[in-house]
């Protein structure tokens, strides 16, 4: 991943030095923590060390 | 199998497809040109696209398939959706600038510039196969999925729902195909929502259904690459890799959606939203019913030995009522058509751009190419219902998806992948890697050993099978606290005599010499009466393996010929074969074994991309080097060049705010661009020469009356426009508002 990610800032795919590239750059390392996130809740919920949500 | 299906189930489908076909027909209209038909003028807003993927991402077997998928694996079916951000940063700002700001109309067609006419070929080939093989694959499983729930045989089926397709994506093209795909997006949504909160309430709330799933089916991951059919490593390379980058980098028909997009940016914004948010939502309204399956299991709702394939009717049967069940077939042929409808529009944009125009009529109108456009769409419907008789040979859903998708996919994406990360990849090196990658791709078909050396790191290795232990009336008895293998074993009583419970000590030797398991097994053998006609049902596992998801037992007879090949077994099949084994408890021998590996779904797509990729590093230094022209805008390192060609001068990058303007239509000519003040023009941090996007006021329509125009000569009348007529008539834009322009570089 992190070779990819470098690989597209050496290539200029993503352009930093504009201000539109860096605030997608940051999305997509964004997409990475919601994911990790994501799952982590779940893994958490499933073990039941977080109560899982309660409803009907 | 029960069918469901009243009257009034009927009634609802019936009127869903005619309103479809209603609502599909009307943007007829804003089919003008052939940019029109294949990329809807490239005018839309990324929430269109993105609800719009939301039903063309779901298939209509996907309801069968990851029902199936959650009552075996549980909540880790939900990987196929969860994988594809870790392959999409490439996407997002190599490959859908690259074609986007080239300008390019068709995958081929990237070949033809990249390469040559001979890799366009060949990718011509290939694409075609590809899209039409799903054509007929998604009508194959409709038509299955329709068997399944409604009776309905597939000569019945499969016709009208393709009907309804191709009368639509004929009409309205690419913007009728959004359109509808918006609303079935919403349909698919809706039905998934009732059938989540219908099983939810059956089982008595969220919490009741959570804690009677197991441990197994609640966590989001399988093993690592345990079991050989089903693990992290095989989903990750296969879905997230694979697969991912089939359906991203060279699905035609997706590409063709980014590319209907008003900008790259919105292109971004669709994709991140799609995966980030709607996928994992996806993910549960495709798999929800089969996770409900497996708590109702716990609970004593379903049978233990109930047979995966069904359960999405079982469970629908369940929870659904008259109607209801009519809105979720509703949505399973909106799935369907949602796919099938991008599927005709792209294998049609093909067979127009790179065969009709490329070899057949060289330099027509673009209204004959947009009647052509129209019936390719029709020729491309009828080859995938031709398809359907091919796939009625195919052995199962997985098989005939994943192997359909390993086999062909490889030589193109490692041309892709080459032809936009590597400078040096060169035309002729392009031809030979796709020409011999297809043939060992292919050939892995027929040899499945060959896999055999990659697939064995991961524990997928050929297939062995051992013999567990042989089941008699002269096993011991049923030990004391042997009951926590299974769910449905609470309700097993050892002094039951209709049960029948033994665990042995097991040891399996696949090759003779390294023994791969020894430890404790169980059996299970239970009576059910049914009309006093005995049912006996068995099954069998090792501990330490996850039931249902372990390794594939079989039940053999004392000659070796497998009774049932299931984990869970349906003891109805051994009965009708052995009638007169019906009143003793293991009547005679049994054979239990079970089987590791022997499955190369998983690992044919990887390993054929490995290879490929392999002979394209070894062909190409022993090539010329590619000329620079060939590079320009269609590599990683060059998509700057490709923004220059795009706007026709030096890109615009100053950030600005859109500005609301009335305007007044002019005789002037096309060239003259969209002249607005030196007020406006600087609020968009735009210059003469500019490229804007100017839209309907309304910003509900997604960008249906837009136009993508050059700024010309600025006036001082602030708030003000003037548009060429021959502009505005491309934009159905009304005269009566405002217009909204955006500067897009």
């Amino acid at each position: 991943m992190a070779l990819g990610l470098t690989l597209l800032i050496r290539a200029k795919a993503v352009e930093l030095k504009l201000a539109v590239e860096r605030k997608w750059f940051i999305a997509l390392i964004a997409g990475y923590v919601w994911l990790f996130i994501l799952y982590l809740v779940w893994m958490l919920a499933a073990l039941y060390i977080i109560p899982a949500p309660v409803g009907t | 199998m029960q069918v469901l299906g009243t009257p009034i189930d009927y009634i609802i489908v019936g009127l869903y497809f005619a309103g479809i076909l209603a609502f599909g027909a009307y943007f007829s209209r804003f089919t003008k040109t052939t940019h029109d038909f294949f990329f809807g003028g490239q005018r839309f807003a990324w929430w269109l696209i993105t609800f719009s993927l939301i039903a063309t991402g779901i298939g209509s077997y996907s309801f069968l398939k990851y029902a199936q998928a959650g009552f075996m694996r549980g909540m880790s079916s939900t990987l196929t959706y969860l994988n594809d951000w870790f392959m999409l940063p490439l996407f997002m700002f190599g490959w859908l600038p690259i074609i986007y700001f080239s300008r390019i109309k068709s995958i081929p067609e990237y070949f033809a510039r990249r390469f040559d006419e001979r890799v366009r070929f060949l990718a011509t080939i290939f694409t075609l196969l590809y899209l039409l093989g799903y054509i007929g694959l998604n009508f194959y499983l409709l038509g299955l999925a329709m068997k399944t729930l409604l009776g309905l045989p597939m000569f019945i089926t499969v016709p009208v729902v393709a009907a309804v397709s191709a009368v639509y994506v004929m009409a309205g093209g690419q913007t009728a195909v959004i359109f509808t795909d918006l609303i079935q997006g919403f349909f698919l949504y809706i039905a998934g929502a009732i059938l989540l909160i219908l099983g939810i309430s059956h089982l008595g709330g969220f919490d009741a259904w959570w804690s009677h799933l197991d441990l197994a089916h609640r966590l989001p991951f399988p093993g690592f690459n345990r079991p050989h059919d089903f693990n992290y490593a095989g989903i990750f390379w296969s879905e997230g890799v694979v697969g991912t980058l089939a359906f991203t980098f060279m699905n035609q028909g997706f590409i063709m959606r980014y590319l209907a997009c008003k900008s790259v940016y919105e292109g971004r914004k669709t994709m991140t939203v799609n995966t980030l948010v709607f996928m994992p939502i996806s993910a549960v309204v495709v798999g929800n019913l089969g996770w409900f399956a497996a708590s109702m299991v716990f609970k004593g709702q379903l049978p233990p030995d109930i047979n995966p394939k069904e359960v999405f009717v079982t469970v629908a049967n369940i929870v659904c009522r008259p109607g209801i069940f009519g809105f979720v077939i509703a949505a399973l042929t909106a799935a369907l058509m949602s796919t099938i409808d991008t599927l005709i529009n792209a294998s049609t944009a093909i067979a127009v751009f790179d065969v009709y125009k490329k070899m057949i009529k060289k330099d027509e109108s673009d209204k004959h190419y947009l009647r052509a456009s129209r019936i390719f769409s029709l020729v491309s419907t009828v080859i995938g219902m031709i398809l359907v008789l091919l796939f009625t040979q195919s052995r199962s859903i997985f098989d005939a998806h994943y192997t359909f998708v390993a086999m062909i996919t490889p030589p193109m994406l490692v041309a892709i992948f080459l032809g936009i990360l590597w400078h040096r990849f060169s035309a002729r090196a392009a031809f030979w890697s796709m020409v011999l990658g297809a043939i060992v791709t292919f050939t892995t078909g027929f040899f499945p050993n060959l896999i055999t050396p990659l697939a064995s790191t991961h524990g997928m290795d050929k297939g062995k099978t051992a013999v567990v232990a042989w089941l008699s009336q002269d096993v011991p008895d049923a030990p004391e606290g042997v009951h926590s293998m299974f769910h449905w074993q609470e309700k097993v009583d050892a002094g039951d005599p209709t049960s029948y419970f033994v665990e042995f000590e097991a040891k399996a030797d696949f090759d003779t010499e390294t023994p791969k398991y020894s430890g404790k097994a169980q059996a299970f053998q239970r009576v059910d009466y049914v009309d006093e006609k005995p049912i006996y049902r068995y099954s069998a596992t090792l501990a330490g393996l996850r039931p249902r998801t372990s390794y594939v037992f079989r039940i053999v007879d004392d000659a070796g010929t497998p009774v049932v090949d299931a984990s869970m077994n349906l003891v109805e099949q051994y009965l009708e074969r052995h009638p007169e084994l019906e009143s003793t408890q293991f009547p005679r021998p049994i054979k239990l074994e079970f089987t590791t590996g022997g499955k190369y779904g998983y690992f044919r797509g990887l390993f054929s991309l490995v290879l490929v990729l392999i002979l394209a590093l070894i062909i190409t230094p022993f090539t010329s080097k590619p000329d620079k022209s060939r590079l320009s805008g269609l590599t990683l390192w060059t998509i700057a060049e490709g923004k220059r060609f795009f706007k026709g001068g030096t890109p615009n990058e100053k950030p600005g705010k859109p500005v609301k303007v009335v305007f007044e239509i002019t005789d002037e000519s096309a060239e003259a661009g969209l002249r607005l003040s030196d007020s406006d023009l600087s609020t968009l941090s735009a210059q003469p020469g500019d490229l804007l996007y100017v839209s309907d006021i309304r910003k509900r329509l997604g960008g249906l009356r837009s136009l993508h125009i050059k700024a010309g000569e600025s006036h001082t009348e602030i708030g003000k426009a003037y548009i060429p007529k021959v502009l505005w008539e491309e934009s159905n834009l009304l005269t009566e508002l405002p217009m909204r322009v955006e500067k897009i570089m």
